[in-house]
């Protein structure tokens, strides 16, 4: 299990406990198909994009890292490092994590085959859904690596990441 | 020969006191100007052989209307919905005044932010739609042009700012980027109904008969004296109520200096203030929005749908009319993020469809 606490969704997207502290926001109707519902936190003076490059670190695989997969499996990020602990939690229904940093990516040449490394918890895939979906949470987990930025993700049954708020 | 008379507050205050009121006068500004130009202050005129006198009638008799839901007391300057006061000057353009306030309000609440710096021009709005319609300083206006008005759109206060004077309209070069617009307006004429829509929706637009003591008003919940003679009509927000008190919470558009910082309290059923109010349906979310930042990315397992959180406008999605004008969007904007880059970002109808970053 993780450290931080989780918190199951209650009624659909829109009624989540996402974070006590997160306020609320309300959505002209038209656009609600799905979308957010929580706003990001107070703006921190003086934190600067420098300042948060300047905490990453660079990893370097090593060849004893990569490994070779059968033809026509869906593969799977093999490699752990040491800021995600141990393998992803066992999924349970719907859970929300909050507040947490991603610290790797791992994609494939595969359709729909693209996974973040989680601190604390490890990897989680993102979801199959759709190739704009997968796309989507790709793109935004890039951003939360690159600017070590907090994020909020929903996982389902199935173990894979559905939706994601960056701030 | 003008009425070069100016009000004698003593008088006011001894009059309060006999009747009973509960309310304090005070000498400023608007107590020493003759007659002639202390009405310059106010700009109401209702349309169509209506009167004044005919609302202060109509209100008492509401007073009395079926209780709707809402709560016992409501204060939008409390979560901040309210933006600053500000002085028409001599000029009979409260109409313009007090619709904007009210719609600057909704533009506060649309966006659910209460620090969004949000002032658009009265100067429009009087100047351009009100001399169309046949307004001056002099003659005054009426809320229903004023809204019509917004209806079509009207710009920032820096494109065209307020001067107390008849002008002609002159709008900045690019002022068609520039505007805000209503989705629609309606009228109330129950004061629970008001109620209910304020403490629900936001502030509201109403105009009342101006009786000469008035302009002393300094703090408390006013009452006409009604001897101290009618000065005209007046316009402005309506921005809470308090059952308790039993009055409605106004902002007014003689400056901070007047009044309780330019607001005041005046009691329900008096001085046609309930007789009807104008409400603001909603604000049309499109047009650009400069000096932007982009505080957060949400997305989920669905197709093309992903948003992004303006520092100042809140949540907003990014366009799906086609995957490469989708992705393309996400990646400017997931860059600005990551660059802490101001962007300037244009909306229709909410959705984001145009970039600068």
């Amino acid at each position: 299990m993780p450290n931080d606490t989780t918190t199951n969704l209650v009624t659909g997207n829109t009624n989540i406990e996402l974070n006590p502290n997160i306020e609320r926001v309300i959505l002209p109707t038209h656009l609600i198909t799905a979308a957010p519902s929580h706003v990001p936190p107070p703006e921190q003076a003086g934190a600067t994009v420098a300042a948060v490059a300047s905490e990453m670190t660079l990893q370097t695989l090593s060849a004893a890292d990569l490994r070779m997969l059968p033809a026509g499996t869906t593969a799977t990020p093999t490699m752990a490092t040491a800021a995600m602990g141990a393998q992803t939690a066992a999924a349970a229904a719907t859970v929300w994590q909050s507040g947490k940093r991603i610290t790797s990516q791992w994609t494939i040449n595969q359709d729909r085959n693209s996974w973040i490394g989680v601190a604390g918890i490890g990897w989680q895939k993102l979801s199959r859904a759709s190739d704009s979906g997968c796309v989507s949470l790709t793109m935004l987990a890039g951003n939360a690596l690159i600017t070590k930025a907090s994020v909020s993700y929903r996982t389902e049954s199935d173990g894979m990441v559905h939706e994601m708020y960056v701030f | 020969m003008p009425d070069q008379t100016v009000l004698d507050v003593s008088n006011i205050a001894s009059r309060i006191h006999a009747l009973n009121l509960n309310w304090l006068p005070k000498e400023n500004p608007l107590t020493l100007l003759p007659f002639n130009l202390r009405v310059l202050r106010l700009g109401a005129r209702p349309p169509g052989g209506q009167t004044m006198a005919q609302r202060e009638t109509l209100a008492t008799a509401q007073l009395h209307a079926a209780a709707a839901t809402y709560p016992a007391t409501y204060d939008a300057r409390v979560p901040g919905w309210v933006t600053p006061v500000k002085d028409q000057g001599g000029c009979g353009s409260c109409v313009a005044f007090g619709t904007t306030a009210t719609v600057e309000s909704a533009v506060r609440i649309a966006n659910n932010n209460h620090a969004l710096s949000v002032d658009l021009s009265e100067a429009q709005v009087f100047y351009c739609y009100g001399k169309a319609a046949g307004a001056n300083c002099e003659s005054g206006w009426w809320p229903d042009g004023a809204l019509n008005g917004f209806k079509s759109g009207v710009v920032d206060e820096a494109c065209f700012p307020y001067h107390a004077g008849d002008q002609n309209c002159n709008l900045c070069s690019n002022s068609a980027d520039r505007m805000t617009s209503i989705t629609g307006w309606g009228t109330l004429n129950s004061a629970s109904a008001m109620k209910a829509w304020i403490s629900s929706h936001g502030p509201m637009v109403t105009c009342f008969t101006v009786y000469n003591d008035f302009f002393a008003y300094s703090s408390g919940t006013y009452s006409p004296d009604t001897s101290s003679g009618v000065a005209g009509g007046h316009c402005v927000s309506v921005v809470g109520y308090s059952d308790p008190g039993r009055f409605w919470i106004c902002k007014n558009s003689w400056g901070t200096g007047w009044g309780e910082s330019g607001f005041f309290c005046i009691a329900y059923g008096v001085c046609g203030i309930d007789a009807e109010m104008w409400q603001v349906n909603g604000i049309v979310d499109t047009g650009w929005r400069n000096g932007q930042t982009v505080r957060g990315l949400w997305t989920i397992d669905q197709d093309f749908n992903a948003w992004a959180y303006l520092r100042d406008y809140g949540w907003k999605k990014i366009s799906n009319n086609s995957d490469n004008i989708f992705y393309d969007m996400l990646a400017q904007l997931a860059a600005a993020k990551a660059a802490g880059h101001s962007v300037s970002v244009h909306l229709t109808n909410g959705v984001i469809d145009q970039i600068y970053s």
